[in-house]
């Protein structure tokens, strides 16, 4: 409503400016001549000032003012222009004008405006009260509060969690790193960081995320998201015996119902079939039936429940298997494929190239194949270096 | 509820023009004095609309309101203040809000200033600005509207394109629009000249002063944009003949011409026809310009302004506009009165002589801008029409024109005498012909032209100064007469001689470092060291730091004055987080006019860089040129004398007046 009176209001004084000449002010006639007459005066002001001054010869000047009293006397000899009237196409302008303006702007805006609809200064959003705001404002809002007081270890403690559960893997390590500078080392935040940054690089346990669990670990031998990332990465290196014993002793050590056990079980299990230990209650051939690098229901069962760090270092886990497959058996095409667009799925682009121009030297003389490699690798956007 | 306030303002505007575009000139023709009379109170009142309207959009620019699509669209809650005011006009929609809020301030000031104006010519000049500010609002209220809101709100802004977040945006357009726009004065008065079918006096008195403020702003805009493409893009140039800096530069040549013939028609009231020709033209030129970057016909930096559906509503009003105005023109061209005549030799003369190259030379622009365009549309082909084509036609006919300048303010009006003017240049000619001597001496290294141009660019200086040493009498007069002399001229005397030597400053400088320029591309570890124009660069190491919204790789080089660290330049690679959007920031250091440019290219793991070093000779005179043209213009438009051209006495009336004398 509010919003109506303005708008009426706003609309009524820029009338005015339609009504006031139209129907109240009383107009002077002054003939268009007399216009040009005050302008040649003007001129012949001019030259008087500027002979005064030296800035022109006499005999200059009596030329320009020759010239100029010739342009004053052909004004003379044109008619005079006719009074102007006040007719009735002014009353029908007006009464157009006046009605036509708001109604024409009326209709524009509400087909178009969200008539009274407030603004909505971040601002004003950032300091509503909390309960009716969503989960991205509550962030932001701690967010803010963090940027001007980044010394402030509460905030970063808040938000760090928050961001790993939101997948922003990177201000999840930004947040960690900064509650290890305000609070000191300590294992939790260590592997919590060393996770972050394992998320950051989609699953894969770089050297410095490395560093950060074996720094939990030495800390605190009992912390198991330090041992279970140290087994996986022992795994994804290749020393796959030392990763089945590293799993061993984390599910010897973890309760009955750790929520990690399902997945340690599992890659127990493969670590021990790639490094060709048996299983305990498990013979290796039965595995051999289901393709290399594939998951089984078990897997896939288990990444559903698995968090997005888990996932990705079980999905790299599984790719690296792959490779490994391909390099002691190259005359898997499928397997070749399927390892390509992993990789071109991960972002490891040089890996992808990589993987295709071995499996194009293998398949040289299968053109079929070739086509196939071909358009995976169009589809996939993979860039190959010719050599 | 000030953004809906600020809808619902814009659009009040929208139909308060409406009024504007029909009842003035209805009045004209109906010579009803009430009807118009009313475009006097219209058109302040759709300013203040206007002005309300676009206070409006800033403000929620400025308070990140992202409930309005446009500026969800192009802000960022952590920009530094300046961007996010600046990025009110950094988009289309933002822009053309811009573009009428000027248009509408002009509009006004004609209202409230233009008290001698006839009343029937200030009528249609302000009804036909209400045309061309009713075509641009229906523009944006129904195909670019600033205001739409969303719902639900989203959090965070996309960012406004890295590229434009800098000081530049906030000059650039505003300058440039203040130039096109202004433009539209002169066009509307050149419309209702030929609506009423006469050029009264009072039309040429206030031509010429609209023509030179549009044209100061036009000379600022474009030249801020080329400073800040050289410092923004890191690719070192300075103009690239690309078509959008030629859709400003044709205005600019055109408005140029108009510029001078309005001078040529306020004093001697001849070229009257060609005035109202060159004013239509050049606002044309502008209109085109407009379709030619909002459209997207062209992509180029000015990209964020690109939309084929509305480029064809913008091709419709340029149609209507231009169309209109060149069919109005060969109606009633027949009913205007033509001026004075002169003789070919004289200072008229010389200011048509100006007229038709620059005129040439827009051709000449023009065409290299639509050719490729046009061949595209018929055959497909794609072809680039880039600096050679202009180096080979545009730089021709400029020497002539250059050569010219200094002649024009020492011709007298209506009949002047060549050789006397050449007698008086005879010394500039000899400084000029020294300086190329010295030039082609020293300077051994450039392109064998190059002391040519360096003494165009003399000629182009001295030969300004020369109207001022002539008409002080020094040294004939004594020192103190000569300077009583010099503060007794007129401004506009003054103004012409400051803004030639700017031109001459301008081609000094591009002829600079285009003829000396020396470039090294070089991949430095840290601690080696380049060399370039007796410079040494040394590499120090790469630093990374984070901005408000950008992270930043900084290479730290040292420029080295002999041993000593004379000082450290800092060429940098951005990535703007919420785009993800590289940019490159080049290091500068002015050497008194010279400057040296670093832009930091691929930075390997080894902490090793690609550099792009360029050492550029005066070139920042190109820029302190354009200052000085805006200046004199400035200083030329001051001068609000109503101002006549003395003819000069044919030689057998001199002598009767000296004998009466």
């Amino acid at each position: 409503m509010m919003f109506w009176i303005l708008a009426a209001l706003i609309t009524l004084v820029s009338l005015i400016s339609v009504g006031y000449p139209l129907f109240i002010k009383k107009q002077e006639f002054v003939d268009g001549k007399s216009y040009d007459k005050t302008v040649y005066k003007d001129q012949l002001d001019e030259i008087d000032r500027e002979v005064e001054r030296g800035q022109i010869k006499s005999g200059e000047a009596e030329l320009a003012r020759t010239e100029i009293a010739r342009r004053l006397i052909a004004l003379g000899e044109l008619e005079s222009e006719s009074s102007p009237k006040s007719s009735n196409a002014a009353i029908i302008a007006a009464v157009c004008a006046l009605v036509l303006t708001p109604v024409l702007t009326g209709v524009a805006y509400v087909s178009l405006g969200s008539p009274g609809r407030p603004d909505m200064p971040l601002q004003a959003r950032m300091s509503a009260d909390p309960k009716t705001q969503s989960i991205e404002e509550l962030i932001a809002r701690a967010e803010a509060r963090v940027q001007n007081a980044r010394d402030d270890v509460r905030g970063w403690l808040v938000l760090a969690p928050v961001y790993m559960r939101l997948g922003r893997a990177a201000d999840a390590v930004d947040a960690y790193q900064n509650i290890i500078r305000l609070s000191g080392s300590k294992p939790e935040y260590e592997s919590a960081l060393g996770e972050a940054l394992t998320a950051v690089a989609d699953g894969m346990i770089t050297a410095e995320a490395r560093k950060r669990f074996e720094a939990a670990a030495r800390a605190d031998p009992n912390d198991a998201k330090a041992e279970y990332f140290l087994a996986s990465a022992l795994g994804q290196e290749g020393k796959h015996a030392e990763s089945a014993s590293a799993w061993e002793t984390l599910i010897d050590k973890s309760p009955q119902d750790a929520p990690w056990l399902e997945s340690a079980n599992q890659e127990l299990k493969r670590m021990r079939q790639l490094a060709g230990l048996a299983a305990p209650n498990q013979t290796p051939a039965a595995d051999n039936s289901a393709e290399p690098g594939s998951p089984t229901s078990e897997d896939i069962a288990a990444a559903a429940t698995m968090s997005n760090a888990d996932r990705n270092t079980m999905i790299a886990n599984m790719v690296a298997q792959l490779a490994e497959k391909l390099e002691e058996d190259p005359s898997n095409l499928k397997g070749w494929l399927r390892i390509i667009r992993s990789y071109a799925v991960l972002g490891r682009k040089e890996d992808a190239a990589t993987a295709w121009t071995k499996a194009g030297g293998v398949f040289a003389d299968d053109p079929a194949a070739v086509q196939q490699l071909n358009a995976l690798a169009e589809t996939m956007n993979i860039e190959v270096k010719t050599q | 509820m000030i953004v809906e306030i600020g809808h619902y303002t814009l659009i009040l505007a929208l139909a308060l023009t409406l009024v504007q575009a029909v009842v003035p000139i209805w009045g004209a023709i109906a010579n009803d004095d009430r009807m118009m009379a009313t475009a006097s109170y219209t058109s302040p009142a759709v300013f203040l609309l206007l002005l309300f309207s676009f206070a409006a959009l800033a403000t929620a620019y400025v308070t990140s309101d992202f409930s309005v699509q446009n500026v969800w669209q192009n802000s960022h809650s952590k920009m530094p203040l300046i961007f996010k005011i600046s990025g009110t006009w950094g988009n289309h929609e933002g822009s053309m809000m811009l573009w009428v809020l000027i248009l509408g301030l002009f509009a006004a000031l004609v209202a409230v200033f233009g008290k001698n104006l006839p009343p029937s010519l200030k009528a249609n000049v302000l009804g036909v600005q209400g045309w061309i500010l009713a075509a641009f609002l229906l523009f944006i209220v129904f195909t670019s509207n600033p205001f739409i809101r969303l719902d639900p709100v989203p959090f965070e802004g996309r960012d406004l394109n890295p590229i434009l977040q800098d000081i530049g945006l906030a000059i650039h357009p505003p300058l440039l629009y203040l130039g096109y726009v202004g433009y539209s004065i002169t066009f509307a008065f050149a419309v209702a000249a030929l609506i009423d079918g006469r050029i009264d006096a009072a039309w040429a008195r206030w031509v010429r002063p609209w023509a030179l403020l549009a044209w100061i702003f036009l000379t600022a805009g474009i030249s801020v944009g080329s400073y800040w493409a050289y410092y923004e893009l890191g690719w070192g140039g300075w103009w690239f003949w690309d078509p959008v800096e030629n859709s400003s530069f044709m205005p600019w040549l055109a408005g140029t011409a108009l510029l001078h013939s309005a001078l040529v028609m306020e004093k001697r009231s001849a070229l009257k026809i060609w005035t109202v020709l060159l004013a239509i033209l050049t606002f044309s030129l502008s209109l085109l310009g407009t379709f030619l970057v909002r459209s997207g016909v062209l992509t180029s930096v000015h990209v964020f302004a690109s939309d084929p559906e509305r480029g064809l509503y913008i091709l419709f009003i340029l149609v209507l506009f231009i169309g209109g105005s060149f069919a109005l023109f060969a109606k009633r061209v027949g009913t205007l009165q033509t001026g004075g005549i002169f003789a070919p030799i004289s200072r008229e003369g010389a200011l048509v002589f100006n007229n038709l190259i620059l005129s040439t030379a827009t051709a000449t622009v023009l065409v290299g801008t639509l050719y490729p365009l046009v061949l595209e549309a018929i055959t497909g082909n794609k072809i680039s029409v880039g600096a050679p084509f202009f180096n080979l036609t545009f730089i021709p006919l400029m020497i002539p024109l250059f050569i010219a300048v200094p002649f024009g303010p020492l011709l007298a009006w209506k009949r002047g005498d060549v050789y006397a003017a050449a007698q008086r240049l005879f010394a500039v000619f000899g400084i000029t012909l020294l300086i190329m001597v010295v030039a082609y001496v020293f300077l051994s290294e450039g392109p064998v032209m190059a002391p040519l141009g360096i003494g165009l660019a003399a000629w182009l200086m001295f030969g300004s100064l020369a109207e001022l040493q002539l008409r002080s009498g020094f040294p004939k007069n004594s020192f103190k007469v000569a300077i009583r002399r010099l503060k007794g001229l007129p401004r506009t005397v003054w103004g012409t001689a400051i803004a030639h030597f700017g031109l001459g400053l301008t081609v000094l400088g591009v002829v600079g470092v285009t003829a000396y320029e020396s470039e090294n591309i070089t991949i430095l570890k840290p601690g080696e060291t380049a060399n370039i124009a007796g410079y040494t660069l040394r590499m120090e190491g790469m630093v990374s730091r984070n901005g408000p919204n950008f992270q930043e790789n900084a290479a730290q080089i040292s420029v080295m004055d002999g041993t000593r660290v004379a000082d450290t330049l800092e060429p940098s690679k951005r990535i703007y987080t919420a785009r993800n959007m590289p940019t490159s920031e080049a290091a500068i250091k002015t050497i008194w006019f010279s400057q040296l440019y670093v832009a930091l290219g691929e930075v390997k793991e080894d902490g090793s860089a690609v550099l792009r070093i360029w050492w550029k000779p005066l070139i920042t005179l190109i820029w302190i040129g354009s200052i000085f043209m805006v200046l004199g213009g400035a200083y030329s438009l001051s001068d609000r004398r109503l101002r006549v051209g003395a003819p000069k006495p044919s030689a057998k009336r001199a002598r009767a007046a000296n004998a009466t004398n």
